[in-house]
């Protein structure tokens, strides 16, 4: 009988992570609140808003040209 | 109440931020954080959720005794063609790290009673809430000609619901 030779199946090795849970209500609230802290001292430090969505994450609206 | 707003002059700091500063050189900036990860569960609206954060641009300055009325107006112009699309919403959530965050609430609340403005579309709906035993001062603005006005009302109160 020829033999035969099987190729393993390649797979690919996925890491599993870990399923975000969700955020109680006072994980929410702590969180908001030192978002709020984040924008203020990057404000009084001269950091530019768009610097804070690399470093945290935090997505600003993009404003018009203001009417006056 | 019928009053003629005086904003002051605005200008555009960066794509993200406005900025005006007062007749006694008090600088302030304002910006819109999205909020989309809090309404996961209405993945529809969330988009277009946002907070308004309003900051003196120097720490360390004393603010002069005295309401500064032209701030009001300003942050009532910035806060109501934000909302002028009639697609977005603002939440606000009162900052308590220095145990002022009941005045500061119906300081904001107090801002939005205005008629001879585009924010005169604006609804404002206060849910106050209990988390883990802080009690958080929050509103939604939104404009009553907004198409998703009911969904975005519900799923706030939903998210300011009082933990059970």
């Amino acid at each position: 009988m020829p033999s035969v030779s099987v190729k393993a199946k390649k797979t690919v090795r996925t890491k599993r992570r870990a399923k975000a849970k969700p955020m109680t209500k006072l994980e929410m609230v702590q969180k908001m609140l030192a978002d709020q802290k984040i924008i203020r001292e990057a404000i009084q430090n001269g950091i530019p808003l768009k610097e804070l969505k690399k470093t945290h994450g935090l997505t600003f609206a993009t404003l018009p040209n203001p009417k006056n | 109440m019928v009053l003629r707003l005086r904003p002051y002059p605005i200008q555009k700091i960066d794509e993200f931020t406005y900025g005006f500063t007062t007749s006694k050189g008090i600088e302030y900036y304002c910006s819109f954080l999205s909020y989309a990860e809090y309404f996961a569960k209405h993945p529809d609206i969330a988009p277009y959720f946002f907070s308004f954060n309003l900051t003196l641009k120097d720490r360390k300055i004393k603010l002069p005794p005295g309401t500064d009325k032209r701030i009001a107006d300003t942050v009532v112009s910035i806060v109501g063609d934000f909302l002028i699309s009639q697609t977005n919403a603002v939440v606000y959530v009162c900052d308590n790290s220095d145990g002022k965050e009941s005045a500061r609430a119906r300081k904001f609340l107090s801002w939005f009673n205005y008629i001879d403005h585009p924010s005169s579309n604006i609804i404002e709906v206060t849910s106050n809430f209990n988390a883990g035993g802080m009690f958080i001062y929050s509103s939604l603005l939104v404009n009553k000609k907004n198409k998703r006005f009911t969904e975005m009302v519900m799923a706030y109160l939903e998210l300011t619901d009082d933990d059970k």
